[in-house]
């Protein structure tokens, strides 16, 4: 007979991860080995939160109760409240996560009142931090977008002390002019920085060689609700992003969002990429870039494109990637070049002859640039390609491309469009001859070689109420080819109601796709088929409801 | 490439490397004893009926992304997910599941250690101290000055 598997203090461990703190506390008399496992999960994270409701009992603990189990908090986190208990905490050996977010409280105060609220509540914090220098490793600083809080010089000189820091997130924080070149020396630690709304007037002239040497994955960002907030220039976040030498991952969002009228002037984004794209290249280690909603043009992506040595995660969702930023990918950079070309150091970061070499996730769907052929170009010449999305590819330039280079994709988006005019209401001899027929078998044949795939969406989501035709899910169309397919776990055609998905594939299905937990479309117009269809399939998740037609 | 395991009870299971490799455990044998794969590796801990259904369990996640314990910079880690296939799974008795937990402690499955604690968290949530002490045979060792001190410990609210 076995020990009970809650008498090993790591699984127990476990199980208190899955459990609230109310049910933490009743297990603490259990045993004394129960209290000592437990009273450790119990304190690993506290959570000071104000919701503003008044007369609602505090969810923290205080007193001779704080003062034994401090030692075991490694996650404090303030949300709108930071009691005088806690800020003056020292001594809590665990102490590695740090957060604090000031945004509700000030609300009810004035202006002046709210400066100095915050100004005191910072000050502890420095304190804080000071006090647990040692242990630290993520700390986070929300301030209120209200005001745009200029923290004191302590602040800056108590997270510089941080020696171990791995992650800073600084959000809504103005920096005087005075106070610069300290911020900067701070952002030079982190490995993980991000900096959203962040007010920084100029580049500090003393700076221009200051190399940023900790971020390898930086994030810049304004909320879009942000309009009022005047940041840093768009030039001076190019700067920014150009000094950290060793930057391996680049979110940029810099002062806009999805809608139109919190989208920046050309001019400005035109600073940035000329800023940013100067020669020479600082940059050897970025590889991961995500530009998704900003409004950057083909040209200024294809001209950071070009200066990059290679690239494994593009993300430029509702851009206007398009034909140059494609050719910037899928150029051989080594050809025909002369002894102006860059020299590359054998012993440095390795530079690809061609961007499409190297490239695993590449996410350009609601992008107007992009033309079906680019599309089928993309899946002929990345043979690392695992996520791609994309919009509409047809099938007559599937067939008429070469074969897909991309063999170990997994998760594959876009709307594979039937672009032959074949009667919704053909027999099934249509879907074994004739030119469609013979068109279809050859783009399943392309499909059947992705033999990892785990995620095929046939019809995408862009332009939902438009109806859409993508490949005849029936197995005499070509389905069956697709039977090696056995990591599938999910399958759409949304949006196409034209299926008469029958008895006979959810069958093969049921048998070839064994780990599929998804199947959403419209599969048959018959009624009784359809129920047939969902018994059979059970309990994977199949949507019966027809698009609503247009007219 | 196959890799053959051998439970505590003498029984034989020959499996996929990969699959096996699902066990932190075994992997790193693995690296240690490449040359020596005749033998099959023993299991001291974990016995035949216990072995098979870790099997199941490892065969059927044998692709699943692998689970970073890592939980140092990033404390908004989503709950694993539990699919209908994992519900199924644990559709087994009590002390089953606690042997399957063991196992996998024992053998490292990492997935398989978070599914069935999540599963011991649900059974525990529901009961009082005294029912939990009942079910798995636990002697409740405080003094009284101590038990009075936990639930002082527990006024989480006064000062």
């Amino acid at each position: 007979m076995h020990p009970h598997p809650l008498s090993i203090p790591e699984i127990l461990d476990h199980v208190a991860k899955y459990l609230l703190p109310k049910d933490i506390l009743n297990c603490l008399r259990v045993s004394r080995a129960f209290h000592t496992s437990l009273i450790r999960s119990l304190w690993k994270t506290i959570r000071i939160y104000n919701d503003g409701i008044k007369g609602r009992p505090l969810q923290y603990p205080l007193g001779e109760n704080l003062r034994r189990y401090k030692h075991h908090i490694q996650r404090l986190i303030f949300i709108d409240d930071s009691p005088p208990p806690y800020l003056t905490l020292r001594g809590c050996d665990c102490l590695q996560i740090l957060r604090i977010k000031i945004s509700r409280l000030d609300r009810e105060l004035s202006s002046e009142l709210a400066k100095d609220h915050q100004d005191r509540i910072l000050y502890g914090f420095a304190g804080l931090i000071v006090a647990h220098i040692s242990t630290l490793r993520e700390i986070a600083i929300q301030l209120s977008p209200r005001h745009m809080i200029a923290p004191s010089k302590e602040l800056w000189e108590a997270l510089l002390k941080c020696g171990g820091l791995k992650r800073l997130d600084l959000s809504h924080i103005s920096v005087p002019d005075c106070l610069q070149p300290l911020f900067l020396r701070v952002c030079a630690k982190p490995q993980r920085l991000s900096l959203s709304s962040i007010a920084l007037s100029g580049w500090p002239a003393t700076m221009s060689d200051i190399a940023l040497t900790g971020p390898r994955d930086l994030s810049i960002s304004k909320h879009p609700k942000d309009r009022q907030v005047i940041t840093m220039s768009h030039s001076n976040q190019a700067l920014l992003i150009r000094h950290c030498l060793n930057l391996e991952s680049l979110n940029w969002r810099g002062g806009h969002g999805r809608h139109s009228d919190v989208f920046q002037s050309d001019i400005e984004t035109a600073t940035f990429y000329n800023t940013l794209a100067m020669d020479p290249w600082p940059l050897p280690h970025l590889e991961t870039l995500n530009l998704s909603w900003t409004t950057v043009k083909d040209q200024e992506l294809a001209s950071v494109l070009r200066g990059m040595y290679r690239l494994k995660s593009l993300k430029v969702i509702g851009t206007r990637f398009g034909p140059l930023s494609l050719q910037a990918i899928t150029m051989d950079r080594m050809e025909g070049v002369g002894s102006s070309h860059r020299a590359i150091d054998p012993q440095g970061p390795c530079y690809e002859r061609k961007l499409c070499d190297s490239i695993e996730v590449l996410l350009i769907n609601d992008c107007i640039g992009v033309s079906s052929k680019m599309i089928q170009t993309i899946m002929e010449s990345c043979p690392r390609l695992t996520q791609f999305h994309a919009d509409t590819v047809t099938m007559t330039d599937i067939a008429q491309g070469h074969e897909w280079a991309c063999l170990r994709m997994r998760d594959l988006q876009f709307y594979l469009k039937a672009d032959v005019n074949v009667s919704y209401h053909h027999d099934d001899a249509d879907l074994e001859s004739g030119h469609f027929a013979e068109m279809q078998r050859g783009v399943y044949s392309r499909l059947a070689m992705l033999t990892w795939l785990e995620r095929l969406h046939l019809t995408n989501h862009v332009h939902r109420t438009v109806e859409k035709r993508t490949l005849d899910l029936k197995l005499k169309a070509g389905m069956d080819l697709l039977a090696w397919l056995t990591n599938l776990k999910e399958v759409t055609y949304l949006f196409d109601d034209h299926q008469r998905i029958g008895v006979d594939e959810a069958q093969w299905i049921k048998q070839y796709w064994p780990r599929l937990k998804i199947f959403k479309g419209y599969p048959n117009d018959h009624g009784s088929v359809r129920q047939q269809i969902k018994e059979i399939l059970k309990p994977i998740a199949i949507e019966d409801t027809p698009i609503e037609r247009l007219q | 490439m196959k890799v053959t395991l051998e439970s505590s009870d003498g029984q034989v299971f020959t499996v996929d490397k990969e699959v096996a490799e699902l066990s932190v455990i075994i992997k790193e044998m693995l690296v240690i004893e490449q040359a020596n794969q005749d033998h099959p590796i023993p299991l001291l801990n974990v016995g035949a009926v216990e072995l098979a259904k870790v099997i199941e369990y490892c065969e059927h996640h044998r692709n699943d992304p692998t689970i970073d314990d890592d939980e140092d910079y990033d404390s908004r880690k989503k709950p694993i997910e539990m699919d209908d296939w994992d519900k199924q799974f644990t559709i087994v008795n009590k002390e089953m599941m606690f042997e399957l937990i063991l196992a996998a402690n024992s053998m490292q499955v990492k997935p398989l250690l978070h599914l069935g604690c999540r599963y011991a968290a649900d059974i525990v949530k529901r009961m009082s101290p005294t029912e939990i002490r009942d079910l798995f045979q636990i002697d409740d060792d405080f003094t009284p000055e101590e038990q009075d001190k936990i639930e002082w410990e527990k006024q989480w609210t006064k000062l």
